[in-house]
């Protein structure tokens, strides 16, 4: 006999166990209807700092024309998501906070996948790859989808070497008061010569040698080297547009200032404490230590490398300073717009 | 101010019946499971995990509050922790006659004190700062406490757990003797002609006090769980629930002892500490306390015991030491001393109350999103979940926490004085309280100026 | 009528601690102010304390801060001004406010910036800090005060 007693306690435990079942399942159920739904084709991606393990996906895979969804959240601070060699805008990953976005590819290759709101001292470690496959299978070109060698490569230029300038240029520089002006040295309103008008030239040539060349020529015997300088600063400047240089600094400012500081000086707060570099120089601290970010107002060492040089040290990194590889994250526009507003450390580049 | 409860029909048929306190529990089980999946499975970040923002936000400014200032051991009532256990126990979710399990054994006598309880929250403070940082910690802990309860609850008897392990326990009931509300005997005569006294040993109508009180005889609060067995298995009708005046209890000499006294020091201690590590600006004690091993934690660590097991109750010692000198008392020392920690329990429920104002009002707006994605994984049930930080009522929350303050201050004065004069004549017990105050005008101090300089 | 006297004057010493406890905390104090003036503060925040983590301004002084970060993005939020900056390392951000709230007011992170950010905080003080002093004096009073206003038989 089912007594009143019998039957407030199994209605009791029915509620109960629907209560607790309900508190399990909900989650549960949503995380699978929320992740299954998609038939695997939505994938999600962790960010966390790399002393946290970094990105939860190593290689992501693709095929042109097949977008690929993405599901984003941070495990910890705040990172972003942009994708190298492309200008894809780069999306703020908010740590509990969750964002989707679509990437659509046009050509096979490697791509890497990085983060670009500093996150640590080891955030520039905080990269992936996406592998793209062409729709007929073929993976296409192992390495970047930019299948030119860079300029210092096919010019054969040893990216170490230590600047070169010639003594006059030397002694020059140390005379300079200021830095060169591109604005004086508009108001000058002398002909350049038409190397000095040529990007190629300029490029793949130093400030030195381009104060050199000019001094050299007889054409600009009245100009003092001072004036000079300012010659070569607004050849620099006439060679590059404004929203190259606009683009720069936002570049910069984004994965450069952390190290190198606002002022360039090298004084940024994550280049005080680079991991690996300690390790190479046990002993010595920074900022004692001769290596580490590089100082780019340094004008007599800016000087004496080449445009080329400078892509070079951009592109491969190392150098023993912990500077990181840009080359599978830059495009060519990209790296050129960050050396032309690098080149603004030393010398003035605004003009009216 | 006496104003019984129980003689309002229709509240004294809610407070009998058996449902209205089994769906709080089962509903705040459901809760409680809800936030350990939360805390496990949800995002690492804390402000956006259900687990995180609920218990430490959400749950403790409730209880500090709303739930102890006014209803005492209300929470107990209504806890999910031991309720798994209690209902194997007695064998029945709602009324009793079922067949329980459990070896019903008593709890060993030298444990039957709080000093565990304190000792668990000490333990327990040692790892705040990571325990409330870390949804997976506060997962774990959660976890961990509810096992416990469950496997205590099936090898002792009643609510053992609850009255001498659990450090929450241990401050509700500490802070339960100034709360308004109690449940008592009307008239202790009817007791004396009543011989089975049913509400010891149970009937078919009511278990007999899970709590191990003894309801006829209950003076103080610190050990009534109000969970109304009493009401329901007195044949009499006898037992009543009460509404009184603020701090009732402290008058009541019985039930004073060591151990209380303690765990009021180990609050005023962490209240002060965790006033000083977490509401600090100092960065590297905050790390100190969260980076759980290191050299700098173990510091930290021994500076928090040291402080609320040695200073805080040595300083007291020296100023009842100083008192009763000055006053001339013969009362024994040992006496003077656990009867004026028990005047101060005014002081540090206030404290904590400020502490508590002081970062409610500042997280509470996490709340909101957290409702509408509790895992952190982007949902957006209620339209919430992209509703920013701010903090609420900043300009309030300062002036609020002095009042608290200095209430309790005054409060607490009140109180001295009073248990002074149990033993002593006016005079004589004004000059005792001397240096207890300033005793207790120095933890305000210090407390004013961690949250409000 | 002696007794009643006696009551009354019991009651005249209780209200007379009471209205002082309580003047302590309410009446304002004439005081110049200081002219206001211009200041500028860099603070670099860190994981998780802001350096300087307090700073001192007078009441209606233009306050100009200059936000940066060492190691993580944090963020800089004022209690009841509620103004809001963040800052990524080596990038300097910069807000500008005129202190016209007296008072002591915290500085929170409000970017998120690992476990112990909720915890992440600064002091603002402006002018004075009026409120504390006050609430020392009266809880120096209302101590002692207590004791005696409530003094009551067995």
């Amino acid at each position: 006999m089912v007594t009143r007693r019998m039957k407030t306690e199994w209605l009791a435990r029915g509620l109960l166990t629907v209560l607790i079942a309900v508190a399990i399942a909900t989650p549960l159920a949503a995380r699978w209807i929320q992740v299954g739904s998609t038939n695997g084709a939505t994938l999600e991606l962790h960010a966390r700092m790399p002393e946290n393990g970094g990105w939860s996906l190593d290689v992501i895979h693709a095929v042109v024309g097949q977008p690929v969804h993405l599901r984003l959240t941070s495990d910890d601070v705040i990172h972003s998501f942009a994708v190298g060699q492309t200008n894809w805008p780069a999306l703020d990953v908010k740590p509990g906070e969750v964002v989707e976005t679509s990437l659509l590819f046009d050509k096979p290759g490697r791509y890497t996948f990085y983060c670009t709101r500093w996150c640590g001292p080891n955030h520039w470690r905080m990269r992936g790859i996406i592998e793209v496959q062409s729709p007929s299978g073929a993976s296409g070109v192992a390495s970047l989808p930019t299948s030119e060698p860079p300029l210092y490569q096919k010019l054969g230029l040893d990216i170490d070497a230590a600047p070169q300038l010639s003594p006059l240029a030397e002694q020059s520089l140390n005379e300079l008061k200021g830095l060169p002006s591109a604005e004086r040295g508009a108001a000058l309103h002398v002909e350049l010569p038409a190397e000095l008008r040529q990007h190629d030239w300029l490029r793949t040539h130093t400030p030195a040698e381009a104060f050199s060349f000019l001094r050299n020529n007889s054409a600009y015997n009245e100009l003092l080297d001072t004036q000079l300088w300012d010659v070569v600063a607004f050849a620099w400047r006439n060679a590059t547009a404004d929203a190259a240089i606009a683009r720069g600094a936002q570049l910069y400012t984004r994965d450069c200032v952390a190290c190198h500081g606002e002022t360039g000086r090298g004084d940024g707060p994550a280049g005080r404490d680079l991991p690996g570099l300690q390790a190479m120089m046990p002993g010595i601290t920074m900022p004692d230590a001769k290596r580490g970010p590089a100082d780019l107002t340094d004008l007599g060492r800016m000087a004496g490398l080449s445009d080329a040089q400078l892509q070079g040290k951009l592109l491969r990194g190392g150098m023993g300073t912990g500077m990181p590889e840009f080359g599978s994250l830059y495009t060519d526009d990209q790296q050129w717009a960050v050396i032309a507003f690098v080149r603004g450390f030393v010398m003035n580049l605004t003009t009216k | 101010m006496h104003l019984e409860l129980t003689k309002v029909p229709w509240l004294k048929r809610l407070l009998v019946s058996r449902w209205p306190l089994f769906l709080l529990r089962a509903a705040t089980l459901a809760g409680f499971v809800l936030t350990v999946v939360a805390g496990l499975a949800g995002s690492p970040v804390g402000s956006h995990n259900f687990a995180i923002i609920f218990v430490w936000v959400a749950w403790w400014t409730f209880l500090k509050l709303i739930a102890i200032p006014l209803g005492g051991r209300a929470w107990c009532s209504v806890c999910p922790i031991p309720v798994m256990g209690e209902w194997m126990q007695q064998g029945a979710l709602v009324e009793p006659g079922g067949r329980g399990l459990g070896l019903g054994r008593p709890w060993p006598k030298r444990l039957r004190n709080i000093w565990l309880p304190t000792g668990v929250f000490a333990v327990i403070g040692l790892f705040s700062a990571v325990i409330l940082a870390q949804p997976r910690v506060t997962g774990w802990v959660l976890l961990g406490l509810i096992a416990l309860a469950v496997v205590l609850g099936l090898v002792f008897e009643r609510r053992a757990f609850c009255r001498y392990v659990c450090p929450i326990g241990g401050f509700i009931g500490l802070y339960s003797r100034v709360a308004p509300v109690e449940v008592r005997v009307r008239d202790r005569a009817v007791c004396a002609t009543h011989q089975e006294k049913t509400c010891v040993t149970g009937n078919a109508q009511g278990y007999g006090c899970p709590w191990q009180a003894v309801p006829l005889a209950l003076t103080q609060n610190t050990n009534c769980g109000l969970c109304m067995e009493c009401l329901r298995s007195c044949p009499r009708d006898n037992i009543a629930v009460n509404v009184r005046s603020f701090g009732a209890d402290l008058a009541q000499r019985a039930g004073r002892s060591l151990d209380q006294a303690y765990f009021g020091f180990m609050m005023l201690g962490s209240v002060l500490i965790y006033s000083t590590v977490m509401l600090g600006a100092w960065g590297n004690l905050k790390t100190a306390a969260y980076n759980v091993g290191t050299p700098a934690w173990f510091i930290y660590s021994a500076v928090l015991l040291a402080f609320t097991l040695g200073v805080l109750p040595g300083l007291f010692l020296l100023a009842v030491c100083a008192g009763r000198t000055l006053a001339g008392s013969k009362v024994p020392l040992k006496r003077t001393f656990i009867a004026q920690s028990h005047a101060i329990i005014p002081l540090g429920l206030m404290a904590w109350i400020a502490f508590t104002i002081s970062f409610a009002f500042a997280k509470s707006s996490y709340v909101w999103p957290v409702l509408s994605d509790p895992f952190g994984w982007g949902w957006n049930l209620f339209g919430t979940a992209q509703w920013p930080w701010t903090p609420h009522l900043s300009s309030v929350t300062l002036l609020l926490q002095v009042l608290a303050l200095l209430g309790g201050l005054v409060w607490t004065s009140i109180w001295v004085r009073r248990i002074a004069q149990e033993e002593l004549p006016e005079r004589s017990a004004a000059r005792q309280s001397l240096p207890i105050m300033l005793y207790c005008l120095l933890f305000t101090i210090g407390m004013l100026w961690l949250l409000v300089g | 009528m002696t007794n009643l006297k006696s009551q009354i004057s019991n009651f005249r010493f209780q209200i007379v601690l009471v209205v002082l406890t309580i003047a302590v905390l309410i009446v304002p104090v004439p005081l110049t102010w200081a002219a206001p003036q211009e200041r500028h503060f860099r603070i670099e925040a860190s994981r998780y304390q802001y350096m300087p983590s307090i700073i001192h301004v007078n009441l209606g002084d233009k306050v100009t801060i200059d936000l940066t970060s060492n190691d993580v993005v944090h963020g800089l939020y004022v209690d009841d001004y509620a103004l809001n900056i963040t800052a990524d390392p080596g990038q300097t951000s910069r807000l500008t406010f005129v202190a016209d709230k007296p008072g002591t007011f915290a500085l929170r992170c409000s970017a998120p910036c690992g476990p112990v950010h909720p915890f992440m905080v600064g002091k603002l003080n402006i002018g004075p800090n009026w409120l504390l002093w006050r609430a020392i004096g009266a809880a120096s009073v209302a101590a002692f005060a207590g004791l005696w206003v409530f003094k009551r038989g067995r």
